[in-house]
């Protein structure tokens, strides 16, 4: 349970616009009149910390490295024990020469070097010594709760298995737990095994003459890869993703930066770069595509439209590469499900059930009438990736903070996609999936909280859990428990593909 | 006769620090607390020593302070009866003692 002490004293505190509020010692009387209660004025004198303002300015501390910078401190502590006494009990970390003290010497500690913040090494609050007391920072406290919840978490881990192949962790760069779940998932997509492993020398088809192997997304994938499936013989290192990373910033802009971000912009952001440094030269013809996304994750869409007063239908197909839903309840026109019963069969359902369009501009009858429009899926993809969109944006709040839906949704191992489709001649057993899969979200937000994903090894029908550079394996019970984000199944019985 | 229980206090604290029981007991004890409602009852308690001193002439340490006390003695029996069992169960499979 997340102890969320001081967020009790912080709906107190000022909003967040006092941070840059003038200096201490200016505490003017006079726009006390407009305050409600004296209390605010005297408050003044203490809050915010000088010294955290001091702190955060010397090493450009921000929201995203401030995670970093905690985490890397707490790392190095791993045994707290104080310096001066061996005592291990209540040890705080100077946050100016990062030593591990007791209480006793860290205060001792503070006025010997003039050093005047210390966190706590188990609860992680910042202490000031010239303020004599906790001190309370917005940037500190959403690291601080994002570190408490990944303990949370990875106290679950058994010592990661070392004797297992195929499979590795990926070490976190700061906030990438995103991208590394994205990279898990899509490592171990049955159908990809034989596009990565099948050659150790990877002649490249990138057409560029920049080509060098850290630009290209494949070569760098066929790493990460080779990696993971010698992996036993490193005794399972975790593989870092750097180059792949800097890749991905590279080429997708609104990615780049240490903040946590949205992992299903991810999978798609990877999608389009593989698919644009492989891609044929006719562009237009996206049928002749050869890259391992059109050819494993490309579906399409069809939305028929029937116009309510001539009867005449418009059908449109679109190509997608996953397919996003939207959670049964998230508008309140949905009575449709019980709050028990949410699964991916209720948002497959709702997604493809026909709803009224008041505003459709019909041709035939030249004018606006209301339509029936009805989705299905017209091409399924040998790899079908399923989004639930559990964020929303809220607009209220200044930050960009993404609200997020975090009920249960059950999921099946096995998924069969038939009442789903556009009901043409094809092959009824086609469209049975098995999940290999799953990305899963913990947390309140997107910036706050934590993906893990669970993986199916094919050939021994057991599941892992990949938190970043922790892998273990896990109970089926686990996975279908957890707060799905993206779903992986792949089409059982794949035919050869061209 | 003093030092002797002394003595055995210390192994025996020992003896849980190694084997990760004690960490396990805190853990148990946490989740306890918890269900008896003691935590909220210090939340509430908290709330209302901060209300009355002033949010400004209260540190944390002092507000530890204050509350420890109380703390200690709404520990509901049940779970020093618990906590007492779970211990005699640990030292009676540990009789090497």
């Amino acid at each position: 349970m997340i102890e969320l002490s001081s967020a009790t004293t912080s709906s107190s505190f000022p909003s967040m616009g006092l941070v840059s509020s003038p200096p201490r010692s200016v505490c003017s009387t006079t726009n006390s009149t407009s305050s409600p209660t004296v209390v605010v004025q005297t408050r003044l004198h203490k809050f915010p910390c000088q010294e955290i303002e001091k702190l955060k300015q010397k090493y450009r501390i921000q929201h995203t490295s401030c995670f970093t910078h905690l985490q890397n401190l707490i790392n190095k502590h791993r045994i707290p024990k104080c310096r001066e006494c061996g005592l291990d009990e209540q040890c705080r970390i100077c946050l100016d020469c990062s030593l591990c003290l007791c209480r006793h010497h860290a205060q001792q500690h503070s006025r010997l070097c003039s050093h005047a913040l210390a966190i706590d090494i188990k609860r992680l609050f910042v202490h000031c010594y010239i303020c004599g007391d906790v001190q309370y920072d917005s940037v500190f406290e959403r690291a601080r709760r994002k570190i408490i919840l990944l303990q949370q978490n990875s106290s679950n881990n058994s010592p990661s298995s070392s004797t297992i192949g195929g499979i590795c962790g990926l070490l976190n760069l700061g906030n990438t737990c995103f991208m590394n779940s994205v990279l898990q998932a899509f490592v171990h997509a049955p159908v990809l095994r034989d596009c990565f492993l099948s050659e150790k020398q990877h002649h490249c088809e990138f057409q560029d003459t920049n080509h060098t192997i850290t630009n290209c997304i494949m070569c760098q994938l066929r790493q990460l890869y080779h990696h993971v499936h010698e992996g036993q013989q490193r005794s399972n290192e975790p593989f870092v993703p750097s180059q792949l990373l800097y890749l991905i910033w590279t080429h997708e802009n609104h990615l780049a930066g240490f903040e946590e971000q949205d992992a299903q912009e991810l999978l798609m952001a990877l999608f389009n770069i593989i698919h644009s440094q492989n891609s044929n030269d006719d562009v237009d013809d996206e049928k002749t595509c050869s890259c391992i996304i059109d050819r494993f994750f490309k579906g399409a869409l069809q939305s028929e439209i029937t116009c309510s007063q001539c009867g005449s239908v418009s059908t449109k197909n679109d190509l997608v590469r996953d397919i996003s839903l939207q959670l049964p309840f998230a508008s309140s026109n949905d009575e449709c499900f019980p709050s028990s019963s949410y699964s991916l069969e209720n948002c497959l359902w709702r997604f493809t059930h026909s709803e009224t369009l008041s505003n459709f501009y019909c041709d035939k009858c030249q004018m606006s009438m209301s339509a029936n429009i009805k989705l299905t899926i017209s091409q399924a993809p040998i790899v079908a990736c399923f989004h639930l969109k559990r964020f929303q944006y809220v607009k209220k709040s200044r930050s960009k903070m993404r609200k997020k839906i975090s009920a249960h949704i059950s999921f099946p191992d096995e998924l069969d996609l038939t009442p789903y489709m556009t009901i043409t001649n094809f092959n009824k057993d086609h469209n049975k999936y098995c999940l290999f899969a799953v990305i899963s979200h913990f947390g309140s937000s997107v910036e706050t909280g934590h993906y893990m994903c669970y993986v199916k090894l094919q050939l021994q029908n057991r599941w892992f859990r990949c938190d970043d550079h922790c892998v273990c394996e896990v109970s089926a019970e686990e996975v279908f428990k957890s707060e799905c984000y993206l779903l992986f199944y792949q089409r059982m019985s794949v035919e050869p593909t061209s | 006769m003093a030092e002797k229980s002394a003595q055995i206090r210390a192994t025996l604290n020992a003896k849980l620090i190694e084997s990760g029981e004690r960490e396990q007991m805190k853990q148990l004890l946490r989740q306890r607390l918890i269900e008896y409602g003691w935590r909220d009852q210090m939340k509430a308690y908290c709330k209302e020593s901060v209300k009355q001193k002033g949010l400004e002439n209260l540190t944390v340490d002092e507000l530890v302070q204050e509350i420890t006390p109380k703390g200690r003695a709404l520990v509901p029996d049940a779970i020093k009866k618990e906590m007492l069992a779970h211990l005699r169960q640990y030292l009676a499979k540990h009789e090497d003692l």
